[in-house]
């Protein structure tokens, strides 16, 4: 289950204070462990060690991107003047279910605008994702989405997560990932951001898979598969199971 | 520890915070003869499941609370079957022109904004009048007393002799036409349906003061009812929305079944004034809770989807 990707980068090295470009053979791996987490019956989130080097003086930034979904909330608005209610949808086209960035000390500090300039962090989202709403509010109801889906757990930025250590010429860099239990089953990307002086110097590629297995998968196949049947299953275990209350209920405790 | 995974909530919880929830709220199902949704729901949504699949996998659970509860109810000679059937015919057909009801007010633009204010109006209005009877019923008489038959000769009393096809429904003790509980659960059947509720709390006043039934028959009556209101609604949400998350369900089951037996003896051991006042006490706290949602400001102004 151990994924690894050893990746000769063929980035070019821009050594920006002199103008001048470089071509930089960039040796750089990423690893994570394990690369499938699997949801069983008492699954409560899955831990994923990320680990790979890269070399000496570059920066490392972890970004998990879920796949793109069209999502469609209620927006709350006032009528009446005083009441706050549903007063319309507003749907998000290319939002990730889940996105998050795991930072190494050296960029921890930086500004919103410097994760911008990466091309990563809400903002650099924000280019990605379009919403379509009613009136001219789609910067401030993407603001509002992002707030929900860090309320959920979805969407996180982790300061100094990235750890390093040195490994002869290369560093070496560790990252622990906990992916909560709303992460739905599926393909997540992780990516390792290399960075150098505020410049990108490549970009690393993981899958992580999400799998349900045993009894939830058991569950979500029946209830998406044969919802029907699914819906007259419950019904008759919940008749059942009151029924089989009552009976016990009935012989331990009948006088009062 | 002891947590489980919900694969179509797309979650994992604790087992023994929702037994807790489970058994409290059976609890009061089997006291008040309510489905408990109004509760449920919101506290399932804290606990960071989905509106619609907590909406939907209450619903299996209430299949099992209301089983059990209307099976203690029928032991101690609670539930008129008769009755049930005639209001539980009257509520399907009334759910189905509310469906439809709802479809045009939505298309027209303010449904919401109606529906909501009308639920506040009338939960207040059904609240504050139980409690204000039933606290005078308690001071006149402080044995309890269900039977509400010594009121004055009114002109509904009248009118609902007037009807034709008058029968007796034995286990509740009256004498009305078989049109009376059609035409109340066809109206209760429709209003359930716009506001999204289950009914319960709209049906137990209207057995109470319409019906004029004794309390603790409408208690068991309605739980007869409310188990066929939501097998009907599991299997139609598992069909269509897939929203009914049966690991949720059973959890939710193993402590609202229990809970339902404890209630319905508490049920008993209680009088009819005392019953009506605490559910008119429970109706107002909902009523203020609704209250408060619609006059604090969000602390976010876009929200997922569905529930109650």
């Amino acid at each position: 289950m151990k994924a690894s990707a050893t990746i000769l980068l063929a980035a070019l090295l821009v050594l920006a204070a002199a103008g001048a470009t470089a071509a930089v053979p960039l040796p750089a791996t990423l690893n994570l462990e394990p690369g499938l987490v699997e949801i069983k019956a008492t699954y409560n989130g899955g831990r994923v060690l990320v680990t790979g080097t890269a070399p000496a003086g570059v920066d490392v930034v972890l970004r998990l991107t879920g796949e793109s979904e069209d999502t469609v909330l209620s927006k709350k608005g006032r009528v009446a003047g005083v009441l706050w209610m549903n007063t319309g949808t507003v749907t998000l086209h290319n939002a990730p279910t889940a996105y998050m960035l795991y930072l190494p000390k050296a960029l921890s500090q930086g500004t919103e605008e410097a994760l911008d300039a990466l091309d990563m962090g809400y903002s650099a989202l924000r280019r990605q994702v379009e919403v379509v709403s009613p009136g001219n509010d789609q910067d401030f109801e993407f603001h509002e989405f992002v707030r929900l889906k860090k309320r959920s757990g979805l969407y996180k930025i982790h300061p100094n997560a990235v750890e390093y250590a040195n490994n002869g010429g290369a560093q070496s860099f560790s990252c622990g990932i906990f992916a909560p239990p709303r992460m739905h089953q599926g393909d997540y990307k992780v990516d390792a951001v290399l960075v150098r002086n505020g410049v990108v110097l490549g970009v690393l590629s993981q899958t992580l898979k999400i799998r349900e297995k045993g009894f939830p998968a058991l569950i979500s196949s029946l209830a998406f598969g044969h919802g029907t049947l699914y819906g007259i299953l419950a019904s008759l275990i919940a008749l059942a199971a009151g029924l089989f209350m009552g009976t016990v209920f009935k012989g331990g405790k009948g006088a009062h | 520890m002891f947590h489980l995974y919900m694969p179509i909530a797309g979650n994992s919880t604790n087992v023994l915070v929702i037994l807790a929830v489970g058994g409290g709220v059976g609890l009061l199902s089997g006291i008040f003869g309510v489905g408990g949704g109004f509760l449920m729901t919101p506290l399932l949504i804290m606990m960071g499941i989905p509106p619609t699949v907590a909406a939907a996998s209450d619903s299996n659970q209430i299949v099992g609370a209301s089983t059990s509860g209307t099976l203690a109810h029928y032991r101690l000679g609670n539930v008129d079957f008769k009755m049930g059937i005639l209001l539980l015919i009257g509520g399907v057909a009334g759910g189905t022109v509310g469906v439809q009801i709802i479809k045009v007010l939505r298309a027209s633009g303010n449904a919401d904004f109606l529906i909501t204010v009308t639920y506040v109006i009338m939960l207040g209005f059904v609240g504050s009048y139980m409690f204000v009877e039933s606290l005078q019923g308690l001071r006149k008489n402080r044995v309890a007393s269900t039977e509400p038959v010594a009121r004055k000769e009114s002109g509904y009393a009248r009118f609902m002799k007037s009807l034709p096809w008058q029968t007796r429904f034995e286990k509740s003790g009256i004498e009305v036409s078989y049109l009376m509980p059609l035409l109340l659960g066809t109206l209760v059947g429709i209003l359930a349906a716009i506001m999204g509720v289950g009914g319960g709390f709209i049906m137990v006043p209207v057995m109470v003061y319409l019906l004029r039934m004794p309390m603790h028959v409408v208690v068991g009556t309605t739980l007869f009812q409310i188990l066929f209101t939501c097998v009907n609604v599991t299997i139609m949400q598992a069909s269509t929305n897939h929203t009914v998350d049966f690991v949720l369900a059973v959890m939710l089951l193993a402590g609202s079944t229990i809970g339902a037996q404890f209630g319905a003896r508490i049920s008993r051991k209680m009088g009819g004034d005392q019953l009506k006042i605490l559910l008119a006490a429970l109706v107002l706290i909902v009523m203020v809770k609704m209250l408060v949602s619609l006059l604090v400001p969000p602390s976010i102004m876009l929200a997922f989807k569905g529930g109650h």
